[in-house]
């Protein structure tokens, strides 16, 4: 069990889950387009999604919630929630294709983040928080949404080598005969 | 392979419980649950300090680009308010040392009678919800969760945790924060006429005489009596609870009382503490201006906006008030969150 928790995606998604709640928690307080606050980590959630599936996604977003909440101090598992359900998008979209160009998975980093952002109210509002949905969310997302979309190219990669998951290399597959 | 198989399915549902276990957990409170957050929090710290030396150059590349006209702006203006200021510095000191005065005669509390500690702000909460705050200080220093924490032109929010040396601190505007206040009309500038008989007097305040006390002095075998009537500075005010509306929103006071002998809010009042033997802050703490008033629902009554003093958005330096409500200190006058 331990050789499996060790060769599993967890220590990877770990290790880079806390450098970027780190950035996310100094550098990207400040770097405030719109006044809203780009949400790195929630942007790899979804990127991890895009790049290796709904259940993959599920659980970055799952795992990056809880170091995100533990850090933060918001209610330890509702970011794993809403970032959970934004990996989960994203992968999901994965199905309308086999292998998606890097724009593709573009779109799917930003629709799984701004699935992920919209939750985030959601869910507060289910543990009893009021008020949150205001016309802000309007600016936020689009601005979060964005962001996510833009970080892309980095973060599907790096959620690919997070979740050990290899792109497929179409040279290698042979051609049915 | 499919996409979506039952057991995949399994999985998603199995991570959507844990969450929502993880949650329940943490919502009932668990002393597990706290250690663990305050064990990451630490372990955190190294790879935060390495995250800050990056984001410094990035941090004042970004501040360069987006806020130089606003800093030159700002520069500007503050340059006329100083001079506007420096005018009237000399005419305040003289007036808050018979404001502190008048209170030590009449043996009543102020905010400045309580023990502060001043901390630095050293990070804010990196999602859109929360309004929260991180300071320098904490357990360590003395500061306990609930403490009111102010800038030097009003408050600011609440301790709502407090780690050995850092503490978190919920902002006016944040959804949860609610505090008692009062709406108090400024008035005219105090006259003070003083003969034999001394009486103050503010114009327009609601005029509450308290006893008259006489002082007797003998000099040279004649006996003078000086007889001091005060009139006790009670201007309109009205009582109810401010609560924070969230990012960019100003805060709003709901549940004003209705006191029609005192009339009613109007724009330009002052909202403060209003203190209390449970409030979470001691009186007379300013807090904002009321920029707005709305008639809510017959149930809401008057709804009052008020614009923090404070700026919330460039917080460098805060003071937390060691002060907790009497409820809580249990009346120990030997408490270090009692007045000095």
């Amino acid at each position: 069990m331990f050789a499996s928790l060790v060769q599993g995606p967890l220590p990877r998604l770990v290790l880079v889950g806390i450098v970027l709640v780190a950035l996310q928690q100094t550098l990207f307080v400040d770097l405030r387009p719109a006044a809203v606050t780009v949400q790195v980590v929630l942007a790899l959630a979804a990127a991890a999604g895009a790049a290796a599936g709904p259940q993959n996604g599920a659980l970055a977003g799952f795992v990056l919630g809880l170091l995100y909440d533990l850090r933060v101090g918001s209610p330890l598992g509702s970011s794993s929630l809403s970032m959970g359900l934004g990996g989960f998008v994203a992968g999901y979209s994965l199905s309308i294709t086999v292998d998606p160009q890097w724009w593709l998975a573009m779109l799917f980093t930003g629709l799984g983040a701004a699935v992920g952002e919209t939750a985030v109210p959601v869910v507060r509002s289910f543990i009893g928080e009021e008020g949150h949905f205001t016309t802000r969310l309007f600016t936020v997302v689009p601005v979060v949404t964005v962001a996510a979309m833009v970080l892309s190219p980095v973060f599907v990669p790096l959620g690919r080598w997070c979740m050990r998951v290899k792109k497929t290399d179409w040279n290698k597959v042979k051609a049915p005969e | 392979m499919s996409l979506y198989t039952p057991g995949r399915r399994r999985a998603i549902l199995l991570l959507l419980l844990s969450s929502l276990l993880i949650l329940t957990i943490d919502l009932r409170g668990n002393a597990i649950f706290d250690a663990v957050r305050t064990g990451y929090n630490e372990a955190m710290r190294p790879f935060e300090s390495a995250a800050e030396v990056i984001a410094r150059p990035v941090r004042n590349a970004w501040r360069g680009i987006t806020q130089y006209d606003d800093l030159e702006a700002e520069n500007q203006r503050l340059q006329e308010k100083i001079q506007a200021q420096e005018a009237n510095d000399v005419v305040n000191r003289s007036s808050i040392a018979q404001f502190y005065d008048l209170l030590a005669i009449n043996d009543l509390e102020f905010p400045g009678s309580y023990q502060r500690v001043a901390a630095y702000v050293v990070g804010q909460t990196p999602n859109n919800l929360d309004q929260v705050i991180e300071i320098n200080k904490g357990t360590n220093d003395g500061i306990r969760e609930g403490m009111p924490v102010i800038a030097p032109n009003g408050v600011v929010g609440k301790v709502t945790e407090a780690l050995p040396d850092r503490s978190r601190v919920m902002l006016v505007t944040d959804i949860n924060y609610a505090v008692q206040v009062k709406v108090v009309r400024p008035e005219a500038p105090t006259t003070t006429s003083t003969s034999t008989t001394t009486s103050t007097t503010i114009p327009g305040a609601v005029p509450v005489t308290a006893p008259a006390t006489t002082t007797s002095s003998t000099v040279a075998g004649a006996t003078t009596t000086a007889a001091t009537t005060t009139t006790l500075p009670d201007p309109q005010r009205e009582t109810g609870q401010m609560v924070g509306r969230g990012a960019g929103e100003p805060p709003e006071v709901i549940f004003v009382a209705d006191t029609p002998g005192f009339g009613e809010p109007a724009i330009g009042d002052i909202v403060s503490t209003a203190g209390g033997s449970v409030s979470l802050a001691p009186a007379d703490i300013p807090i904002g201006v009321v920029v707005k008033i709305r008639q809510g629902s017959p149930s809401e009554g008057l709804i009052v906006v008020v614009r923090p003093y404070a700026n919330l958005d460039d917080l460098e330096f805060v003071q937390v008030i060691l002060y907790s409500p009497e409820m809580e200190s249990g009346g120990d006058t030997a408490d270090s969150t009692q007045p000095d």
